[in-house]
């Protein structure tokens, strides 16, 4: 009796010593971290460029500043159904102004999950969605009439 | 056309990855728990069902058990069954503006979990399909099949519609589309009523998908039936039940923890940037199709074949030689669930209160085609759903750990107790990273 005693405490030692240690040399949340989302990802940087066969659409982001209030200017064009620069997950600092410029072959419809913003495409001519990226998470950019997916933005 | 490989189509939105260091935090947590479970803080199986929860457990009102209530919760349940399909039928194409899938998918099927939690078996309280066969039984004349036939089958057709769900769920493009919910719910009630007006309201327990698996959950409720008399009851002496199986339900019960595990494991890694680069490299829907199927098929293999090894580890320490993998493993199947509903809410916590929302929005319109919902995605921010997420998880493994420790205490030789937990521990421990990985990266 008396050693089962001795050996639970020490295992609380041993826990409380581990655990001490770790909010020490562990590193606890930094500044806002949980607000803002810093993750595994890391910071806000533009995610490789897909390869493009020479397509007008390129995914440019801001690459110098990551500070929110900088415009995140996004295009993308569908030709015959293929989408270019390919589907990807574009990092946007929350709270920036975004414009998603899409330009279609076809006509088509754009939606936005999440914003729940709609933009009707005609043939040829480029559309743009302005918005400001004040929800934060991982939102899906349709067509809606075929049904392709042209980007994920993530918000953080 | 470029594939669309999201997991659940409903929603469009996913959640951010949780900071690295809640992560790293919580998995030490989870496994610093577990070497507290390992030190034996009670040397003797308390948590068994066989006094079951006997001890502490308190009466309920009786209207809660009165056969008034049963039977309006049945009519309830194939009413709005009903109401389900037609307005999946009836309504417009479009999930937008559809809330058939949202309630299908977020109320049903999400919404089962924490229902069964505290409810018990909500899914056969509710049950459209016993209904529905009850009553053409009563019209047709009962069948001479008795419940043998279905006994010998175990709990695998209710994994076989379990797994149709899930492929529908999480591996076929366009799940979301209402009438897809329309064909596949049709489809299902049709052979369900066909099984249990053939063989009997057996059937629906071991054979209704939905019902299994709700009954699984429904282990962990506090209130269920002790000795006939439905009690409040210590959550784990329920689920130590689990275990009574005997002969053929014994692989297929373990089986049904697996699959849930292992498909809801599926959904995360479906939203991994791995997942969405070999989904860029594989072009067209059917063979997305084939790709996503391999992935859930995968899953659910690897995670029983983990499962199966920490069985078979463990054998050389058990008290009673003669028992083979097979009953070691499900001796621990309960081990598994509280694991599968720290999956499962880390996973959809979010999805069901944000897409949830559009169930009631969409539902004072339901054959129009008016604007979509208004969903407010501000009711909870990244913060919190990070944390309800991790403490899911790590929540999820401590019930597990609890409930693997008490039963190895009956199980494992006395002098080996510690040692013969490891394989089942080292499992758990890596389900449990698994979760942590699926949610710090995407």
């Amino acid at each position: 009796m008396m050693r089962h005693r001795l050996s639970r405490l020490r295992v609380w030692a041993a826990i409380g010593g581990v655990t001490v240690l770790l909010a020490a040399c562990g590193g606890g949340p930094g500044e806002g971290d949980l607000t803002t989302g810093s993750s595994v990802a890391g910071t806000a940087q533009p995610t490789t460029e897909a390869p493009t066969s020479g397509e007008a659409g390129t995914t440019s982001e801001p690459a110098q500043s990551e500070a929110a209030g900088d415009t995140v200017r996004i295009e993308i064009s569908v030709t015959d159904g293929a989408i270019s620069p390919e589907p990807d997950q574009l990092p946007v600092p929350l709270g920036s102004p975004v414009r998603l410029v899409v330009t279609s072959d076809a006509d088509e419809e754009v939606h936005l999950h999440g914003y729940d913003r709609t933009l009707d495409l005609t043939a040829g001519q480029p559309g743009e969605l302005a918005f400001v990226a004040d929800l934060a998470g991982i939102f899906e950019a349709e067509l809606h009439g075929s049904g392709a997916l042209l980007c994920e933005l993530r918000v953080e | 056309m470029p594939p669309d490989l999201l997991a659940h189509g409903l929603g469009g939105r996913s959640d951010l990855p949780i900071p690295l260091w809640l992560a790293v935090y919580g998995a030490t947590a989870a496994v610093l728990i577990s070497f507290v479970a390992l030190a034996r803080l009670w040397t003797r199986p308390r948590l068994d069902g066989s006094t079951g929860g006997r001890r502490g457990s308190a009466a309920v009102p009786r209207v809660l058990d009165s056969p008034g209530l049963r039977t309006a919760l049945r009519v309830l349940g194939l009413l709005a069954f009903a109401w389900l399909l037609a307005v999946a039928w009836g309504g417009s194409d479009d999930p937008a503006t559809n809330p058939a899938p949202t309630w299908f998918y977020v109320w049903w099927w999400v919404g089962l979990v924490p229902a069964s939690l505290l409810l018990g078996p909500v899914a056969r309280l509710l049950s459209p399909f016993r209904s529905l066969a009850e009553l053409i039984r009563m019209a047709v004349g009962r069948t001479a099949i008795g419940a043998e036939t279905v006994h010998r089958w175990g709990y695998w057709p209710a994994i076989a519609g379990l797994v149709a769900f899930l492929w529908l769920e999480l591996a076929f493009p366009g799940s979301d589309d209402p009438r897809t919910v329309a064909v596949f719910l049709s489809l299902y009630t049709v052979a369900q009523v066909t099984a249990a007006v053939v063989l009997g309201p057996d059937w629906c327990t071991r054979g209704e998908g939905f019902e299994v698996y709700s009954s699984l959950f429904a282990r962990l409720a506090p209130i269920g039936r002790v000795k006939g008399n439905l009690l409040l009851r210590n959550p784990f002496a329920g689920l130590a039940r689990l275990t009574d199986e005997s002969g053929s339900a014994r692989a297929s019960s373990v089986a049904v923890c697996v699959v849930v595990l292992g498909s809801t494991a599926f959904d995360g890694i479906s939203r991994t940037t791995i997942w969405r680069d070999i989904g860029r490299s594989v072009d067209g829907d059917v063979l997305t199709t084939v790709v996503s199927t391999v992935g859930l098929v995968g899953s659910i293999a690897v995670v029983g074949a983990v499962y199966l090894l920490a069985a078979r580890t463990t054998r050389p320490f058990l008290a009673d030689r003669e028992l083979t993998t097979m009953d070691v493993a499900a001796a621990f199947t309960h081990s598994l669930v509280p694991i599968a509903v720290g999956y499962t809410v880390a996973h959809y916590f979010s999805f069901a209160v944000f897409q949830g929302q559009a169930g009631f929005l969409l539902a004072g319109d339901p054959f129009g085609a008016g604007p979509g919902a208004a969903i407010d995605y501000t009711v909870l921010t990244p913060a919190v759903i990070a944390v309800v997420q991790i403490a899911a998880i790590v929540a999820g493994h401590i019930g597990g750990v609890v409930a693997a420790q008490d039963r190895s205490l009956g199980l494992l030789r006395r002098r080996q107790r510690t040692a013969g937990q490891y394989p089942m521990l080292a499992a758990m421990v890596g389900f449990t990273s698994l979760g942590i990985a699926l949610l710090a990266g995407t």
